[in-house]
Protein backbone atom coordinates (compact mmCIF):
# COMPACT_ATOMS: atom_id res chain seq x y z
CA UNK A 1 0.00 0.00 0.00
CA UNK A 2 1.37 3.41 -0.98
CA UNK A 3 1.04 6.17 1.62
CA UNK A 4 0.25 9.75 0.80
CA UNK A 5 2.17 12.43 2.73
CA UNK A 6 1.64 16.18 3.02
CA UNK A 7 4.59 18.45 3.86
CA UNK A 8 3.58 21.82 5.34
CA UNK A 9 6.35 24.41 5.69
CA UNK A 10 6.70 28.00 4.49
CA UNK A 11 10.30 27.33 3.47
CA UNK A 12 10.59 25.94 -0.04
CA UNK A 13 14.01 24.61 0.90
CA UNK A 14 12.63 22.66 3.87
CA UNK A 15 9.84 21.17 1.75
CA UNK A 16 12.34 20.03 -0.86
CA UNK A 17 14.67 18.66 1.78
CA UNK A 18 11.90 16.64 3.45
CA UNK A 19 10.67 15.37 0.08
CA UNK A 20 14.18 14.17 -0.73
CA UNK A 21 14.46 12.44 2.67
CA UNK A 22 11.13 10.69 2.10
CA UNK A 23 12.13 9.69 -1.44
CA UNK A 24 15.25 8.07 0.00
CA UNK A 25 13.49 6.40 2.97
CA UNK A 26 12.89 3.10 1.20
CA UNK A 27 9.17 3.21 2.01
CA UNK A 28 6.53 2.65 -0.61
CA UNK A 29 5.12 6.14 -0.83
CA UNK A 30 2.33 7.42 -3.00
CA UNK A 31 1.83 11.12 -3.55
CA UNK A 32 3.98 13.59 -1.64
CA UNK A 33 2.01 16.83 -1.48
CA UNK A 34 3.20 20.26 -0.35
CA UNK A 35 1.62 23.32 1.27
CA UNK A 36 3.27 26.62 2.25
CA UNK A 37 1.00 27.44 5.21
CA UNK A 38 -1.79 26.03 7.36
CA UNK A 39 -4.56 27.42 5.17
CA UNK A 40 -3.22 25.73 2.03
CA UNK A 41 -2.73 22.56 4.04
CA UNK A 42 -6.33 22.64 5.27
CA UNK A 43 -7.59 22.98 1.69
CA UNK A 44 -5.41 20.04 0.66
CA UNK A 45 -6.52 17.62 3.41
CA UNK A 46 -10.16 18.50 2.72
CA UNK A 47 -9.75 17.72 -0.99
CA UNK A 48 -7.26 14.83 -1.04
CA UNK A 49 -6.60 11.66 0.91
CA UNK A 50 -3.55 12.13 3.14
CA UNK A 51 -2.10 9.46 5.48
CA UNK A 52 0.43 11.63 7.31
CA UNK A 53 1.19 15.34 7.64
CA UNK A 54 4.59 16.83 8.44
CA UNK A 55 3.77 20.20 9.96
CA UNK A 56 5.85 23.29 10.73
CA UNK A 57 4.49 25.62 13.43
CA UNK A 58 5.84 29.07 12.63
CA UNK A 59 4.20 29.99 9.29
CA UNK A 60 2.44 33.03 7.84
CA UNK A 61 -1.32 33.24 7.11
CA UNK A 62 -2.23 30.22 9.27
CA UNK A 63 0.30 28.70 11.66
CA UNK A 64 0.61 25.04 12.57
CA UNK A 65 -1.34 25.30 15.84
CA UNK A 66 -4.33 26.88 14.10
CA UNK A 67 -4.18 24.18 11.40
CA UNK A 68 -4.22 21.47 14.09
CA UNK A 69 -7.19 23.04 15.88
CA UNK A 70 -9.12 23.17 12.60
CA UNK A 71 -8.27 19.55 11.81
CA UNK A 72 -9.30 18.26 15.24
CA UNK A 73 -12.59 20.18 15.02
CA UNK A 74 -13.45 18.57 11.69
CA UNK A 75 -15.27 15.25 12.05
CA UNK A 76 -13.77 13.95 8.79
CA UNK A 77 -10.19 14.87 9.69
CA UNK A 78 -9.97 14.58 13.47
CA UNK A 79 -7.90 11.36 13.37
CA UNK A 80 -5.39 12.61 10.79
CA UNK A 81 -1.82 11.61 11.75
CA UNK A 82 0.37 14.69 12.23
CA UNK A 83 4.10 14.95 12.97
CA UNK A 84 5.34 18.39 13.97
CA UNK A 85 8.79 19.59 12.89
CA UNK A 86 9.57 22.90 14.54
CA UNK A 87 12.25 24.92 16.28
CA UNK A 88 10.16 25.49 19.39
CA UNK A 89 11.32 23.74 22.53
CA UNK A 90 9.13 24.93 25.39
CA UNK A 91 7.52 22.27 27.58
CA UNK A 92 4.18 24.10 27.46
CA UNK A 93 4.16 24.08 23.66
CA UNK A 94 5.09 20.38 23.49
CA UNK A 95 2.26 19.63 25.95
CA UNK A 96 -0.17 21.68 23.84
CA UNK A 97 0.85 19.67 20.76
CA UNK A 98 0.29 16.39 22.62
CA UNK A 99 -3.17 17.57 23.64
CA UNK A 100 -3.85 18.35 19.99
CA UNK A 101 -3.09 14.71 19.16
CA UNK A 102 0.29 15.11 17.49
CA UNK A 103 1.90 11.70 16.90
CA UNK A 104 5.51 12.89 17.16
CA UNK A 105 7.47 16.08 17.66
CA UNK A 106 10.82 16.55 15.95
CA UNK A 107 12.84 19.61 16.87
CA UNK A 108 14.82 21.42 14.19
CA UNK A 109 17.58 20.86 13.30
CA UNK A 110 16.29 17.42 12.31
CA UNK A 111 18.45 14.68 10.86
CA UNK A 112 17.08 12.87 7.77
CA UNK A 113 17.25 9.51 9.56
CA UNK A 114 14.95 10.85 12.33
CA UNK A 115 12.34 11.68 9.69
CA UNK A 116 12.67 8.31 7.98
CA UNK A 117 12.45 6.42 11.30
CA UNK A 118 9.34 8.36 12.31
CA UNK A 119 7.59 7.63 9.02
CA UNK A 120 8.46 3.95 9.24
CA UNK A 121 7.19 3.76 12.82
CA UNK A 122 3.90 5.51 12.09
CA UNK A 123 3.07 3.99 8.73
CA UNK A 124 4.38 0.44 9.00
CA UNK B 1 21.08 35.38 32.71
CA UNK B 2 24.58 36.89 32.83
CA UNK B 3 26.26 38.40 29.78
CA UNK B 4 28.81 35.59 29.81
CA UNK B 5 26.06 32.96 29.64
CA UNK B 6 24.24 34.90 26.94
CA UNK B 7 27.44 35.18 24.96
CA UNK B 8 28.03 31.44 25.36
CA UNK B 9 24.51 30.64 24.17
CA UNK B 10 24.94 32.83 21.08
CA UNK B 11 28.19 31.09 20.16
CA UNK B 12 27.00 27.56 20.95
CA UNK B 13 23.79 27.87 18.95
CA UNK B 14 25.48 29.43 15.92
CA UNK B 15 28.18 26.74 15.80
CA UNK B 16 25.75 23.89 16.43
CA UNK B 17 23.31 24.98 13.73
CA UNK B 18 26.09 25.57 11.19
CA UNK B 19 27.77 22.24 11.90
CA UNK B 20 24.82 19.93 12.57
CA UNK B 21 22.11 21.42 10.39
CA UNK B 22 23.99 23.13 7.56
CA UNK B 23 26.82 20.56 7.64
CA UNK B 24 29.47 23.28 7.39
CA UNK B 25 32.96 23.32 8.92
CA UNK B 26 33.39 26.22 11.33
CA UNK B 27 36.33 28.24 12.64
CA UNK B 28 36.09 30.93 15.28
CA UNK B 29 37.30 34.45 14.46
CA UNK B 30 37.31 37.52 16.66
CA UNK B 31 36.98 40.38 14.18
CA UNK B 32 35.14 40.94 10.90
CA UNK B 33 38.15 42.75 9.45
CA UNK B 34 39.57 40.95 6.46
CA UNK B 35 36.53 38.70 6.15
CA UNK B 36 33.92 41.10 4.73
CA UNK B 37 34.08 43.29 1.60
CA UNK B 38 32.86 46.78 2.48
CA UNK B 39 31.94 47.49 -1.14
CA UNK B 40 29.78 44.37 -1.46
CA UNK B 41 26.19 43.82 -0.38
CA UNK B 42 25.36 42.57 3.09
CA UNK B 43 22.44 40.17 3.60
CA UNK B 44 20.52 39.71 6.83
CA UNK B 45 17.95 37.30 8.18
CA UNK B 46 16.09 38.61 11.22
CA UNK B 47 13.67 36.79 13.52
CA UNK B 48 12.00 38.57 16.44
CA UNK B 49 11.09 36.64 19.58
CA UNK B 50 8.76 37.41 22.45
CA UNK B 51 7.81 35.35 25.49
CA UNK B 52 7.90 35.24 29.26
CA UNK B 53 9.34 38.54 30.40
CA UNK B 54 11.70 38.97 27.43
CA UNK B 55 11.71 40.09 23.85
CA UNK B 56 14.41 40.63 21.25
CA UNK B 57 15.78 39.73 17.85
CA UNK B 58 18.18 37.22 16.33
CA UNK B 59 19.90 38.57 13.22
CA UNK B 60 22.32 36.81 10.89
CA UNK B 61 24.60 38.96 8.72
CA UNK B 62 26.61 37.66 5.80
CA UNK B 63 27.73 38.41 2.28
CA UNK B 64 27.46 36.56 -1.01
CA UNK B 65 30.24 34.01 -0.31
CA UNK B 66 28.44 32.68 2.79
CA UNK B 67 25.09 32.71 0.99
CA UNK B 68 26.63 30.66 -1.83
CA UNK B 69 28.29 28.24 0.60
CA UNK B 70 25.03 27.80 2.53
CA UNK B 71 23.20 27.15 -0.73
CA UNK B 72 25.83 24.65 -1.82
CA UNK B 73 25.48 22.82 1.49
CA UNK B 74 21.70 22.84 1.93
CA UNK B 75 20.11 23.13 -1.50
CA UNK B 76 19.68 20.72 -4.36
CA UNK B 77 22.29 21.20 -7.12
CA UNK B 78 19.71 22.74 -9.47
CA UNK B 79 18.80 25.37 -6.81
CA UNK B 80 22.16 26.10 -5.21
CA UNK B 81 22.93 29.15 -7.40
CA UNK B 82 19.40 30.57 -7.20
CA UNK B 83 19.52 33.65 -4.92
CA UNK B 84 15.83 33.34 -4.00
CA UNK B 85 16.46 29.81 -2.74
CA UNK B 86 19.67 30.90 -1.00
CA UNK B 87 17.71 33.60 0.86
CA UNK B 88 15.05 31.02 1.72
CA UNK B 89 17.82 28.91 3.28
CA UNK B 90 19.16 31.96 5.15
CA UNK B 91 15.65 32.68 6.47
CA UNK B 92 15.24 29.10 7.66
CA UNK B 93 18.65 29.29 9.31
CA UNK B 94 17.44 32.38 11.20
CA UNK B 95 14.34 30.50 12.31
CA UNK B 96 16.30 27.44 13.50
CA UNK B 97 18.85 29.60 15.33
CA UNK B 98 16.25 31.77 17.06
CA UNK B 99 14.13 28.80 18.21
CA UNK B 100 17.17 27.05 19.60
CA UNK B 101 18.61 30.23 21.12
CA UNK B 102 15.58 31.09 23.25
CA UNK B 103 15.49 27.59 24.75
CA UNK B 104 19.27 27.49 25.27
CA UNK B 105 19.42 30.95 26.82
CA UNK B 106 16.17 31.14 28.77
CA UNK B 107 15.11 27.50 29.35
CA UNK B 108 12.01 25.56 28.32
CA UNK B 109 9.49 27.02 30.79
CA UNK B 110 8.09 29.85 28.65
CA UNK B 111 6.52 29.69 25.20
CA UNK B 112 8.27 32.08 22.83
CA UNK B 113 6.51 33.45 19.78
CA UNK B 114 8.88 33.75 16.80
CA UNK B 115 8.23 36.06 13.88
CA UNK B 116 8.48 34.91 10.27
CA UNK B 117 12.11 35.46 9.14
CA UNK B 118 12.77 38.69 7.24
CA UNK B 119 15.60 38.47 4.69
CA UNK B 120 16.93 41.60 3.03
CA UNK B 121 19.96 43.45 1.76
CA UNK B 122 21.29 45.84 4.40
CA UNK B 123 23.87 48.59 4.34
CA UNK B 124 27.23 48.87 6.05
CA UNK B 125 25.71 50.83 8.94
CA UNK B 126 23.25 48.09 9.84
CA UNK B 127 26.07 45.56 9.69
CA UNK B 128 28.29 47.71 11.93
CA UNK B 129 25.47 48.20 14.45
CA UNK B 130 25.25 44.45 14.91
CA UNK B 131 28.53 44.58 16.80
CA UNK B 132 26.98 46.80 19.47
CA UNK B 133 24.80 43.85 20.57
CA UNK B 134 25.72 40.38 21.83
CA UNK B 135 27.29 38.70 18.81
CA UNK B 136 29.45 35.90 17.50
CA UNK B 137 31.49 35.84 14.29
CA UNK B 138 32.76 32.70 12.66
CA UNK B 139 33.89 31.21 9.40
CA UNK B 140 31.68 28.50 7.94
CA UNK B 141 33.31 26.64 5.05
CA UNK B 142 35.77 29.57 5.00
CA UNK B 143 33.05 32.22 4.57
CA UNK B 144 32.19 34.75 7.27
CA UNK B 145 28.89 34.99 9.12
CA UNK B 146 27.76 36.99 12.15
CA UNK B 147 24.97 36.21 14.60
CA UNK B 148 23.82 39.27 16.58
CA UNK B 149 21.23 38.99 19.35
CA UNK B 150 19.51 41.74 21.24
CA UNK B 151 17.43 41.00 24.33
CA UNK B 152 15.35 43.31 26.46
CA UNK B 153 12.87 42.93 29.28
CA UNK B 154 9.22 43.60 28.45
Amino acid sequence: MAFSILIVDDSNMMRKSLRKTLDMSGLTLGEILEAADGSQALDTVRERWVDLVFLDINMPIMDGIEFLKNVRADAMLKDLAVVVISTEGSEERVQELKELGVKAYLRKPVRPEQVAETVKLLLS
Amino acid sequence: MSNNNLSGAVRDVLIRVLEEWAMMMTDSITTPEGHFEQASAYYSSTVAFSGGSRQGTCAIFCQKPFLAALGFSLLEPEDSDDETMQLDALGEMGNVICGNFVTEAFGADDVYHLSIPTCRVVDQLAFTEAFATEHCICLADDTAVVLAISVSNK
